[in-house]
């Protein structure tokens, strides 16, 4: 985005428990959180579930 | 300052009537107060301040406070180390650049102690992990390398499994095919063994047919499978009729006629139930399975002639080119004999199998790929 800041896209189609990998999310959560702050400038889910 | 000092002047003010008293004082008291103004800087420096509502004087302040603290520490040298450059140019080699001094402030609402303490952490870890990697200007040059080398002998890997679904008012039993393959691939993907997921096909069994994803249920047809690669633009087709499939690769013909092509068999891979069995196209114990006389992958050729594949080592692997693919969905039942296996019986033909005029202009050659 030209300040250093991320646009993250998640495409959620098809994800339910089933095949989501929760530990592993929050690896990367973690890590993101810990080492990558105020990198975040725009997220965007695409086709969430109705969890959502 | 303590709370005696503060009302020690307080209670002088309030009674003293001496103006040359008053005067050293006050001199006093100034300069008393810059001293306690001084360490009060210092202090507020440590405090949480919302950013949004924090003004850039004091956002550069707090700045300059956490480069002077990061000034004596080997924090900048170590980022360096790890392959953080900085966002702006224009920072020397032994300083931190202002905006990432900013961000990590931000991030701790403006708490110069505490940001400092973050980021000399986050350096040490980044000095440590980061830095084993070699980055710049040779990954851009190793990946086009292998994305050549994928092209000229990838391997992708179909699997083939059932999936079963209960709504309240059907039950759905459906194949899931699951192709891994180095053509999609993109992304580095260390340590792992160099297949890619690439998607999954999706079909109910019978006739209402819609993809894994629920997109396109109309256009999915009867039997047919799609997929469109969002990267690279290469679509799939499987085509599934009551004991056989094939498979067609659109866009990426030339890559494909290079790749050697792998199927293996997973009856119930969610399951795991079975363990993962190689499905030899020309193994003619596992066209003659019993328990999957419906789902073993044969390859069909469009001109209902047998592709026979050549003996050898290359008889496990097949290698498809299309020359272009179909674009109607294909009739359930055709007919035709098994390709791979001259021992296995030809499917009983259905008299009533429509005429395949596009696919005709299928072609399917084995080998094992260069």
């Amino acid at each position: 985005m030209g300040d250093g800041k991320l646009t993250a896209i998640f495409d959620l189609r098809g994800a339910s428990m089933d095949n989501m990998d929760v530990a592993s999310l929050k690896q990367i959560f973690g890590l993101l959180q810990s080492h990558f702050p105020e990198r975040l400038g725009r997220m965007v889910f695409l086709d969430p579930p109705v969890i959502f | 300052m303590t709370g005696a000092e503060v009302g020690f002047f307080l209670h002088f003010f309030s009674s003293s009537s001496s103006p040359p008293l008053l005067l050293s004082m006050s001199s006093y008291f100034a300069a008393a107060a810059a001293a306690v103004w001084g360490s009060t800087a210092t202090e507020t420096t440590n405090t949480h301040i919302n950013p949004k509502h924090a003004t850039q004087e004091e956002v550069d302040r707090r700045v300059d406070a956490l480069s002077a603290a990061l000034a004596s520490t080997d924090a900048a040298a170590l980022l360096r180390k790890g392959g953080e450059p900085g966002l702006l140019p224009t920072a020397s080699a032994d300083e931190i650049d202002r905006a990432t001094l900013s961000r990590w402030l931000k991030a701790e609402k403006l708490d110069v102690a505490s940001a400092a303490e973050r980021l000399e952490k986050h350096a040490r870890w980044r000095a440590d992990y980061v830095s084993r990697r070699s980055e710049a200007e040779a990954r851009p040059r190793r990946e086009r390398e292998r994305d050549r080398e994928n092209k000229r002998c990838g391997r992708a890997v179909i699997l083939a499994s059932k999936r079963r679904r209960q709504t309240p008012r059907r039950r759905f039993s459906t194949p899931i095919l699951t192709l891994f393959s180095p053509l999609f691939q993109s992304l580095p993907n260390p340590g792992a063994d160099g297949t890619h997921r690439a998607g999954e096909w999706g079909c109910v069994s019978g006739r209402r047919a819609t993809l894994e994803d629920g997109r396109a249920a109309r256009r999915a047809g009867r039997g047919r499978f799609e997929f469109l690669d969002g990267t690279g633009g290469i679509r799939c087709f499987f085509f599934l009729s009551s004991f056989l499939f094939f498979f067609l690769v659109d866009g990426t013909a030339a890559a494909a006629a290079s790749s050697s092509l792998s199927f293996f068999l997973q009856p119930d891979l969610l399951s795991k139930k079975t363990p993962l069995s190689p499905l030899s196209l020309s193994h003619a114990s596992t066209h003659h399975s019993p328990r999957s006389p419906r789902s073993s992958p044969t390859i069909r050729s469009s001109s209902n002639r047998e592709q026979t594949p050549p003996a050898g080592p290359s008889s496990s692997s097949l290698s498809g080119s299309t020359t272009r693919t179909a674009t109607r969905p294909r009739s359930r039942g055709s007919s035709g004999s098994s390709a791979g296996c001259s021992t296995c019986p030809s499917p009983r033909p259905r008299a009533s199998a429509p005429p395949r005029t596009e696919a005709a202009r299928i072609s399917l050659r084995w080998g094992t790929g260069s």
